[in-house]
C-alpha cells in the first residue's frame, strides 16, 4: 500500500545541509500498523512527510497503491492526500482561533459533501469524548482533548492510511493511553497505521516495527 | 467549513492587523476623495460664479492702463476687429468666449453716458456662443437703466402710450451724435457704469468714431480655468496677436478688479500640484504598507497553511484565503475612506477655499470607483504574499514551531 524505494531526503537548515533518509525502503501493506521508532533526528518525520505526498524526495520513489505519488501534479497529490490520508502530528497544528468543530471540518475545504462530513464531525467529537468542547478554540481545551480533536480532523474524510507523528508526545499518560486506543480502533477496522515515534513502549500497538537511524532504515 | 468562515475568523481574531490595513486603505481612499470632491465643488463654484460674472478678461492695446479702461480713455489706441475672431478661432484657448467693444464718453441730455458699440460674441473651439451679448441692429440702440430715464414713450393722437405688437412700450427714437437711433430696450439696473451706456451695433459706433474695423477692447470670459488662467492665455494672446503685429497693434491682457475665484482657482491649482505629488505617494506606501500586512499575515499562518495542505486544500483557496481578505479589506476600507473623505472636504473645503458648503456634496459616482478601485489595489498588493503562501512547503511549515 505504501512503499518507499531507495529514497534520499536532504535538505538545507540555516545553509547547512542534512541528510534526512539515506537510500531508505520501507513499506506498508493494507491493515498493517507500522511502528517506525527512532531517535530525535533521524528521520522519522520527514518518512511520514515524504508517505504523505508533502516532501518530494531528493532521490527515489514513493509509491501509494502503486502509484508513484511524486509523479502527480500537486492538484493530484492533494486529492490522494484528502481522499487517503490522514495526519495526526505531535503539536496537533490546530487553527488557533477556530472551534473544535470547525477544526475538524478544516478538511472540508478540500471539498466533500458539508452536510455528511458535519454528521461525521458531530459523530467523531462524541466517539473521543470532546463533543462537549465543541465549541471551544484549542487554547480553552487541555492538551489531551487538543489531540483527540486533532485525530477526529485527521479521520474525518475515511481516510484508509493514518500517519502518525509522535501523537502522544505531549500528552500524560492518560490521554496517550486514549489516543493509542483509537489509533488502534481505526487499525481494527481495517485502516493502516504508520506511527513514528521514540517511545519503545508505543510498538505494543504496532503489528511491526521498524528502526531509523540516521536516516537508514532497519 | 468555508473559506469566507476561515477568513471572517481570522480576520476577527487578528483585529490588529485588521484595523492597520483598514485605516491603510481608508486613509488613502479618503485622500482621494477628499481631493476630488473639493476640486469638482470649486471648478463648479467657478464655473458659476464666472457665469454670474460676465466677462472677466480684458484684452487691450498696450498702451492702455487699467485705469484708462475703467475711465473710457483710450485716446488713439485701438486694435484690429479681426482679433476677435483669430481668439475664437483658436480652439484650444484658455478663454471661451470673447466679444469686441469701441467706446467714447459723451454727454447725452445732461447725462455723462458712454456710448458703446458691441459686436456679437464669439465662442472659441466647439462652444456655443453665450446668449448674454447680443448686439442691437444696425440703426438700433440699448438704453442704460439710468440713461434710459430720458427715453419717451411715444403717444398716440390720444395722448396714450402706443404698444408694439408683442405689448411692449413704443419708444421715441432718440438722437445721440448727431444720428436717430430707435431705442430697442432699457436695460435693468446694475450697480455699475453699465446704467450709463448706450450700446450700439459695433458697425454703427465704428461709423460714428470714424473707426472702422477697429476696436479698444475685447472681453473674455475665461472658462478652462485649470493653473494659472491670466499666465496662459497672457502667452497664448502674445503668440497669437502680438507676434506678428505692428507695435501699435500689440495687446495685454488685464483683469479688471481682480474677482476672488482667481485667488481661490490659484489655491486650488496649487492644491491640485501638490495632490499631483502626494497622492502617487500615498498610493505606493499604501500598496507597499499592505502587502507588508499580507506578508506578515503569511508568515504568521505558515503552520496553518501547512495543515491546509497535509489534509489536501489545494492551491487556490490557500490564494482565496489572503486575496479575499484583501479584497474584503479593501472594500470596507472604500466605504470608510469615502464617508471620511467627503467629511474632510465638507469639514475643511469651505473655510479653506471660500466655498459654499452645500456645493460639498457626496459624489456617488466616486463611491462606486473607490468599492472597485481600493479592493483591487489591495488585492494586487497582497497577490505577492499570497503566492508565497501557495508555494510554502508544507513539509517545512509544519516541522516548524
Amino acid at each position: 500500500m505504501l512503499k518507499l524505494e531507495g529514497v534520499t531526503k536532504r535538505y538545507v537548515v540555516d545553509g547547512r545541509e542534512i541528510l534526512a533518509l539515506d537510500g531508505a525502503d520501507f513499506h506498508a501493506g493494507k491493515g498493517e500498523f507500522v511502528a517506525a521508532i527512532g531517535s530525535s533526528g533521524s528521520g522519522k518525520s520527514t518518512l511520514l512527510m515524504l508517505l504523505g505526498g508533502l516532501a518530494r524526495p531528493t532521490s527515489g520513489k514513493v509509491f501509494v497503491d502503486g502509484t508513484d505519488v511524486y509523479a502527480l501534479d500537486g492538484r493530484l497529490r492533494a486529492l490522494v492526500r484528502s481522499d487517503r490520508i490522514g495526519f495526526v502530528f505531535q503539536t496537533f497544528h490546530l487553527i488557533p482561533y477556530l472551534s473544535a468543530l470547525q477544526n475538524v471540518l478544516v478538511p472540508t475545504l478540500a471539498g466533500g459533501d458539508s452536510a455528511a462530513l458535519g454528521k461525521r464531525a458531530n459523530e467523531l467529537l462524541e466517539r473521543f469524548g470532546v463533543s462537549d468542547r465543541r465549541n471551544h478554540k484549542p487554547p480553552q481545551l487541555s492538551v489531551g482533548e487538543r489531540q483527540r480533536v486533532a485525530l477526529a480532523r485527521a479521520l474525518l474524510r475515511s481516510p484508509d492510511i493514518v500517519l502518525a507523528d509522535e501523537p502522544t508526545g505531549n500528552l500524560d499518560p492518560g490521554s496517550t493511553g486514549q489516543v493509542m486506543e483509537y489509533l488502534a480502533e481505526f487499525h481494527k477496522e481495517g485502516g493502516t497505521v504508520v506511527l513514528v515515534t521514540h517511545d519503545p513502549a508505543l510498538t505494543d500497538f504496532a503489528t511491526r516495527t521498524v528502526r531509523l537511524e540516521n536516516g537508514k532504515l532497519a | 467549513m468555508s473559506v469566507i468562515g476561515i477568513l471572517f475568523s481570522e480576520a476577527w481574531q487578528r483585529k490588529g492587523m485588521l484595523v492597520l490595513s483598514l485605516l491603510t486603505v481608508s486613509l488613502a481612499v479618503a485622500l482621494f476623495i477628499a481631493l476630488l470632491t473639493l476640486n469638482t465643488a470649486l471648478q463648479q463654484a467657478t464655473t458659476k460664479q464666472m457665469k454670474e460674472l460676465g466677462f472677466n478678461l480684458v484684452i487691450l492695446p498696450v498702451g492702455v492702463s487699467d485705469m484708462d479702461y475703467e475711465e473710457c480713455r483710450y485716446g488713439e489706441h485701438s486694435m484690429p476687429e479681426e482679433y476677435v475672431r483669430k481668439l475664437a478661432d483658436k480652439r484650444d484657448i484658455t478663454a471661451d468666449h470673447f466679444s469686441g467693444k469701441l467706446e467714447k464718453k459723451i454727454v447725452w441730455e445732461n447725462y455723462d453716458a458712454v456710448l458703446t458699440g458691441i459686436m456679437g460674441t464669439l465662442a472659441s473651439g466647439q462652444k456655443k456662443p453665450l446668449g448674454f451679448q447680443k448686439p442691437p441692429e444696425l440703426g438700433h440702440a440699448y438704453f442704460g437703466n439710468a440713461v434710459a430715464r430720458s427715453v419717451k414713450v411715444a403717444k398716440g393722437p390720444d395722448g396714450k402710450p402706443l404698444k408694439d405688437e408683442k405689448g411692449n412700450f413704443k419708444l421715441v427714437p432718440v438722437t445721440v451724435e448727431g444720428e436717430t437711433f430707435q431705442v430697442e430696450k432699457r436695460l435693468a439696473a446694475k450697480e455699475t457704469k453699465d446704467n450709463y451706456r448706450i450700446y450700439l451695433h459695433l458697425k454703427d459706433a465704428q461709423r460714428m468714431l470714424g473707426k472702422s474695423g477697429r476696436i479698444h477692447a475685447i472681453e473674455a470670459l475665461g472658462c478652462r480655468c485649470q493653473g494659472d488662467v491670466v499666465a496662459a492665455i497672457t502667452h497664448e494672446v502674445g503668440e497669437l496677436l502680438n507676434k506678428d503685429a505692428a507695435e501699435g497693434d500689440k495687446v495685454k491682457v488685464l483683469i479688471p478688479n481682480p474677482p476672488k475665484f482667481y485667488t481661490r482657482e490659484k489655491m486650488r491649482a496649487k492644491v491640485e500640484g501638490y495632490a499631483g505629488l502626494v497622492v502617487p505617494l500615498v498610493l505606493l506606501v499604501s500598496v507597499i504598507w499592505i502587502g507588508a500586512l499580507s506578508y506578515m499575515n503569511v508568515r504568521q499562518r505558515r503552520e496553518e497553511i501547512g495543515l491546509l495542505r497535509a489534509v489536501g486544500v489545494g492551491s487556490r483557496p490557500v490564494a482565496v484565503l489572503f486575496l479575499g481578505k484583501a479584497a474584503l479589506v479593501g472594500l470596507i476600507g472604500a466605504g470608510i475612506g469615502f464617508a471620511v473623505g467627503h467629511a474632510i472636504a465638507k469639514h475643511y473645503g469651505p473655510p479653506m477655499f471660500e466655498l459654499p458648503a452645500k456645493m460639498i456634496k457626496p459624489m456617488w459616482n466616486y463611491l462606486l470607483w473607490s468599492l472597485v478601485a481600493a479592493p483591487l489595489m489591495a488585492v494586487m498588493a497582497s497577490a505577492l504574499p499570497a503566492m508565497m503562501a501557495v508555494f510554502i512547503d508544507p513539509a517545512e511549515a509544519l516541522r516548524e514551531e
